[in-house]
């Protein structure tokens, strides 16, 4: 049995579902929507029959919470840390979940919450020298939606680390988090979604307070529609964001990201570097915006972008979009480029005896390489892995 | 610097002294004085028999009217552009959507009315015209009023004539080109244009012919409340060379006016377009200008888009590189000065192999003023080692001012570069210190700022265009130390 609050907002959100649209506009005169939300039309909404388990478990990394098929299970919780199941939260901590995502945006949302099966509520109040992992791991014969969201708040002055694997091994998993970031507090966060052949949808939202910082890691990998959006509401005076992600398009995928850097707090300051590449026939999407608002005085905002399209087939779109409300700004910047490999590189590798494919493979792994070597050192176990699955994942396009 | 600012005012024309002792060009223009007699009016709901009428009082071939209530089914069916935040500001059927001065065309300034000619000798258009141009069209609400042409024009074969003349004179031509380039489908103010429009020019430059010097089009709404839908239609035959000059004004008004133009562009093999606007509308008027050229193999199109006036605009010149080895670029100033919101993008579609684009475009605002690029850079598939760089650079001057960049770059063509960058700033008061400190008072300093910020784009103007655009900034921003 749900508690009152879940119940009602579920019923809320199944009310809103026939109303609202997947998206309100277009988005661009040539492409209507980057993402193809008839894609998920096919996901029917999760009824028991159709979630049973079909392939294997994540088990690559040790999980804190693991969440299988929208049904949570707790491994190894680093001390200092409290890990709730949506389904046993109270009121209060109830009134806390989707406090900052209006469900009222989108239908892919408004059907997320509708449906939604789990998650969890998870607070970090006291700093943890290991990094605390949440695997979503979907694995279901039939393509069907399954939601769970993740309400996790750092407290004052903590400093943490937090994965989150999102691992599609069949079924439309659908992932909504929020992360409250208390006053000076530090957090270490890794992204990881890797898809399959059914879509998914992630929505991420990070709003940090006061001084507060959020070092940020996102790897996206294939999914034959992957929407996956980053939201960072940099709402704190003094707050940071550094964000580096990348998306790589193998097979018939198509990754639409989206990295949104919005300024609230005065004297805040983004920089999100996205890197990606389009093989096979893949279409590799990267959309960012950095905002400051009118009360964001004297922040920064540096976007950039950068997607390699590897062969004939692949495509690449990039929206780098800056928005700034006020002459008191320190600074907005973006660049991107939409590219094939440099001819020059490509030359000197071909005139060293590589084969074209081999000059592609090499690129790859460079590529890999500035995303790995970037991860925070207490991710030091996870960039082995994440080395391991990207030269698999890339070895088998 | 100082010696180059007194250089610039000094090789000012007078009708430029005027605008500089004035002010701003809507008070140079002044207000809306006692309105022009009209003719011929069309106003209220926009109906088939409306548009049945319009076309009547043409005197139109039957072609044109059936593209007209073709538009007209269309512009029903559209959705209002939701992407737009313009729906508010327009009540379309309070417009005066056809207004036709009963004045006959003159070919010389002393055959128009003085109460209409003194708009046109401030903006300094009879003197432009004597040492500058190779023809000159004048619009006065939505019928071409004044019309010459050099004779050497006419000896080369050149057609420059108004469109209306030219949908029935040269049919054939005109079907060729008319709502191709820019298809009434694409959006509703797009299908509402082609089933209103009125006036506008008719360029048509033979092969091979190239014309050293630029034909120019002026087009002046006279009073509030009036919709003004002129249609442009340059063709630049295989090899030949054509300048066109485009210059939007109004006096002030009472209340607002819509402006819904459209300019086709065309360039034949070989062939080199350039089109430059400068838009100075008063700012009671919302301007929405649809805009697109076609570049055939080899062929070069030029756009430059100076924004500078109106209330609200939309303006977003496109270039089609449907020919192997076509280039364009398309250059935007735009200048958003008290409640204003300017978008002035650009499109380059890349629809062929070594096609290139050149995307430039510099904003500032000031006043609470908002300035948008919005733009898109599309490589289809084939269109191998195509290339496009995008660069937009904006300036805000204060802190309620606002400045909004969105680009979409899409590549479907793995041979393909596409490259963005841009930058949003504020004033450097480094800079400002620096000219304060030289003895410049702080509007002086401030205009000089803005003036090096898009002097790299003021080069590439026609020089009567270009020093146009450094008074209207000095004006702009050299009061700013007084509104402030």
């Amino acid at each position: 049995m749900s508690a009152k609050w879940l119940v009602e907002l579920r019923e809320r959100a199944r009310e809103l579902v026939p109303k609202i649209p997947y998206q309100q506009i277009r988005d661009s005169p040539s492409v209507k929507y980057y993402t193809d939300w008839n894609a998920f039309e096919r996901c029917a909404d999760p009824n028991p029959a159709m979630i049973t388990r079909a392939g294997p478990v994540f088990d690559l990394v040790e999980p804190g919470v693991a969440v299988v098929n929208g049904y949570l299970s707790l491994g190894k919780v680093p001390s200092g840390v409290r890990v709730l199941d949506l389904e046993d939260l109270g009121d209060e901590y109830g009134s806390l979940v989707f406090k900052s995502i209006d469900i009222n945006e989108s239908k892919a949302l408004a059907r997320h919450v509708a449906n939604l099966l789990g998650g969890a509520y998870v607070e970090i109040a006291e700093s943890i020298d290991e990094p605390l992992r949440i695997i979503v791991n979907t694995n279901t014969n039939s393509q069907v939606l399954i939601p769970t969201h993740y309400t996790i708040a750092v407290n004052d002055g903590v400093r943490a680390s937090l994965g989150l694997y999102i691992v599609n091994n069949g079924g439309c998993p659908s992932t909504t988090a929020e992360v409250y970031l208390g006053k000076g507090s530090l957090l270490n966060l890794l992204v990881i979604s890797m898809g399959d052949s059914t879509p998914e949808f992630t929505m991420l939202r990070v709003i940090t307070n006061e001084n507060s910082s959020v070092v940020a890691r996102s790897l996206l990998i294939g999914g034959s529609m992957n929407h996956h959006r980053e939201d960072y509401l940099l709402q704190g005076v003094g707050s940071r964001l550094n964000h580096l992600g990348l998306e790589v398009g193998v097979g018939s995928s198509r990754i639409d990201y989206q990295v949104n850097a919005m300024h609230l707090g005065e004297g805040s300051s983004s920089y999100s570097r996205v890197l990606g590449v389009a093989r096979d026939r893949s279409f590799v999407i990267h959309r960012a915006l950095g905002r400051i608002f009118e009360r964001a005085r004297w922040s920064d905002t540096n976007i950039e972008g950068k997607v390699f399209v590897l062969n004939e087939g692949a495509y690449a779109a990039s929206v780098p979009v800056i928005m700034v409300d006020t002459g008191d700004v320190n600074g907005a910047r973006h660049s991107a480029a939409d590219a094939s490999l440099d001819e020059d590189q490509v030359n000197y590798l071909r005139l060293r005896g590589f084969g074209k494919d081999e000059v592609i493979d090499l690129v790859l792994y460079e590529v890999a390489a500035q995303f790995l070597d970037s991860l925070p050192e207490d991710f030091k176990l996870d960039r082995e892995v994440l080395r391991r699955l990207l030269m698999s994942r890339l070895g088998q396009s | 610097m100082l010696t180059l600012v007194t250089l610039m005012v000094n090789e000012t024309t007078e009708s430029l002294r005027g605008i500089i002792e004035r002010g701003s060009i809507e008070e140079l223009l002044g207000p809306e004085l006692e309105r022009v007699p009209w003719e011929a009016v069309v106003r209220g709901r926009i109906t088939r028999d409306m548009v049945e009428e319009l076309s009547r009082l043409k005197g139109e071939p039957d072609w044109m009217r059936r593209l007209r209530l073709r538009a007209l089914e269309m512009f029903e069916k559209l959705p209002e552009p939701r992407w737009l935040p313009i729906k508010e500001e327009i009540d379309l059927e309070s417009l005066v959507t056809y207004a036709k001065p009963s004045i006959e065309r003159a070919r010389s300034w002393d055959e128009i009315p003085k109460e209409i000619r003194r708009y046109y000798e401030a903006l300094g258009l009879p003197e432009l015209e004597a040492k500058v141009l190779a023809g000159l069209l004048g619009q006065f609400d939505s019928e071409v009023i004044y019309l010459h042409v050099k004779k050497y024009l006419e000896e080369k074969g050149v057609i420059v004539t108004t469109m209306d003349e030219a949908v029935k004179k040269y049919p054939d031509l005109v079907k060729q080109y008319f709502t191709r380039i820019f298809p009434p489908g694409e959006h509703k103010f797009a299908a509402l244009h082609v089933a209103l429009w009125s006036g506008g020019t008719f360029i048509y430059v033979p092969p091979g012919v190239k014309l050293d010097m630029p034909i120019e089009s002026f087009f002046l709404i006279g009073a509030s409340g009036e919709g003004q839908f002129e249609h442009s239609l340059i063709i630049a035959d295989e090899g030949a060379s054509v300048e066109w000059l485009e210059g939007c004004a109004a006096p002030v008004y009472r209340g607002f006016s819509f402006h819904d133009g459209m300019v086709e562009g065309f360039a034949g093999r070989n062939a080199h377009l350039r089109i430059n606007t400068i838009q100075n509308w008063s700012r009671n008027i919302i301007n929405f200008n649809n805009k697109r050229a076609v570049a055939m193999e080899n062929a070069t199109v030029e756009w430059v888009e100076g924004s500078l006036g109106s209330k609200v605009s939309y303006t977003y010149p496109s270039t089609v590189l449907k020919g192997e080895g076509a280039r364009t670029s398309i250059i935007g100033v735009t200048i958003a000065n008290g409640p204003t919101w300017k978008e002035n993008g650009a499109k380059a579609y890349h629809d062929a192999p070594r096609t290139s684009s050149k995307i430039v475009n510099k904003s500032v605002s000031v006043n609470g003023g908002t300035v948008v690029y919005r733009g898109l850079v599309y490589v289809r598939e084939g269109a191998r080692y195509a290339k496009s760089s995008v660069s937009c650079d904006s300036l805000i001057l204060d802190d309620k001012s606002k400045a909004y960049t969105i680009p979409h770059d899409q590549v479907f063509e793995e041979t393909a570069t596409v490259t963005h960058e841009a930058y949003t700033g504020r004033l450097s008061e480094d800079k400002l210190f620096y000219l304060r400190s030289r003895g410049f008072d702080e509007g002086t300093a401030r205009s000089l700022v803005v003036l090096g910020f898009i002097q790299d784009i003021v080069v590439r103007l026609p020089t009567e265009y270009a020093m146009t655009l450094n008074r209207v900034i000095e004006l702009e921003f050299g009061k700013l130390s007084r509104v402030g």
